[in-house]
């Protein structure tokens, strides 16, 4: 019965329907572990940002756990726990560690050119704050070398403004070795001298490239990298790239 | 790759996630794992609330941990560990004596400690997980032949995709198919009752 009632609503289907299904297929897919690397990012990324999404993760990790004689009876009437644990960790600071788990290394640099992952987040209902956090971060961006234009006579001061102009830099207060500018190699990083107009040739030659802490240009490159797969996702105009210094005299 | 592996697999990739600095994504493995904690925790305290509390402190302690841990056992290993642990200590405070079979860390995931909360749970509990249960054998027994199967396989036989496409004599691709269906028809069904 269920396959006739299939049949005969599946040529009705809007494209949000079977896209929603497709999704949900994954989903399925994701709670026996059976999906494929790619999909276990996206969905991850989706489960984040879409609460209905989440709420049908719920529930059938709930009938899941029920099958496999797993559930709880004191968790299954108490919505507080997640509201509990999620009250008190937000109390605690959140990581970031340097030498978080590695794996499935080459992921992210997939998904800006699958095109499920782009339907994933127009689906979902959350699309206007990824974008907003796509614009942020471009006019973070750009902010910075603003940033970099107007303080380029006071170096000492430079690396605290840019601390206080991003937020994300702000939670690991390490303001001295931050800066963002156009993509450099890394091994020229530590060479090339920095190409600012504003700058005259004496001044130029007192801001040399030179390597940022690694483990912070990581953290960096990866924020970029995501937002990058974000702007991605909407066709967002251009590229920022990235690359860490440390002013110097 | 085992069911075991696939899944802490999916664990790590969460756990990076929230050791870079996504504490939202934590949230997903307190999904996935606080019916499981909760019925490992259960020979150690004696009714709901304990349950709750030592689930809780269990899923924070792993948080601030989790900086610590490099996966080297699997996730779910290691949060096991902290569990028991945490239930270990929770007696102590308590003043109470462990229970006489001790829970290893490796049978944990298989461990049933159901029974031992029966008298303790609330009538309304039981009540909401038989409904639960009634539900989903109804929708199962009503699906077409192909969706039983294949949601029968991997529900209660535990068996991978590539086995049930094998037993099946069907693609992958189908088998994955089925099992949504079949699960959609259940979501369908729970939701009301949730």
């Amino acid at each position: 019965m269920l396959k006739q009632q299939q049949q005969t609503n599946e040529p009705n289907m809007s494209d949000q329907k079977l896209n929603d299904r497709k999704l949900n297929e994954r989903l399925s897919a994701f709670i026996d572990a059976e999906q494929s690397d790619i999909e276990t990012s996206l969905i991850i990324d989706a489960l984040l940002n879409d609460s209905e999404y989440k709420q049908q993760y719920i529930r059938s990790q709930l009938v899941n756990d029920c099958m496999n004689e797993q559930v709880s009876e004191a968790i299954i009437t108490s919505n507080d726990l997640r509201n509990n644990i999620s009250h008190a960790l937000e109390s605690l600071p959140a990581h970031f560690s340097d030498d978080a788990v590695s794996l499935q290394a080459g992921i992210t640099e997939d998904i800006a050119n699958n095109s499920w992952f782009q339907t994933l987040f127009k689906k979902s209902s959350e699309h206007k704050v990824i974008s907003g956090l796509s614009v942020a971060a471009s006019v973070m961006f750009v902010t910075l070398f603003s940033l970099q234009s107007l303080n380029s006579d006071q170096s000492g001061q430079f690396s605290d403004n840019v601390a206080a102009t991003s937020g994300v830099l702000q939670s690991q207060p390490n303001p001295s070795l931050i800066q963002l500018s156009s993509s450099l190699p890394a091994s020229y990083a530590s060479t090339a001298t920095v190409g600012s107009n504003a700058m005259n040739q004496d001044k130029k030659q007192k801001y040399q490239w030179i390597e940022a802490d690694p483990a912070l240009s990581r953290q960096v490159r990866q924020y970029i990298n995501e937002h990058e797969n974000y702007r991605a996702a909407y066709n967002l105009q251009p590229k920022i790239r990235t690359a860490t210094y440390q002013l110097s005299e | 790759m085992s069911d075991n592996e696939s899944q802490n697999k999916i664990d790590l990739e969460i756990v990076r996630r929230v050791q870079r600095g996504d504490k939202g994504a934590f949230d997903l493995l307190v999904i996935k794992y606080q019916h499981k904690l909760a019925k490992l925790v259960l020979p150690y305290v004696h009714d709901r609330d304990e349950v709750l509390d030592v689930v809780q402190e269990t899923f924070i302690k792993a948080y601030k941990a989790l900086p610590r841990f490099r996966g080297d056992s699997a996730f779910y290993t290691w949060l096991y560990r902290i569990a028991i642990n945490t239930s270990k200590n929770y007696l102590t405070a308590q003043s109470r004596r462990p229970p006489r079979s001790d829970v290893d860390v490796v049978d944990a995931e298989f461990y049933d400690g159901g029974s031992a909360m029966h008298d303790n749970t609330t009538p309304e509990a039981s009540l909401a997980t038989e409904q639960i249960k009634e539900a989903i054998n109804q929708v199962i027994s009503g699906l077409p032949e192909e969706l039983k199967i294949a949601i029968t396989l991997r529900e209660f036989e535990a068996m991978s995709y590539d086995e049930i496409a094998d037993i099946m004599d069907c693609p992958v691709g189908t088998v994955r198919s089925r099992i949504f269906r079949a699960r959609e028809a259940i979501d369908n069904e729970i939701k009301v009752l949730l």
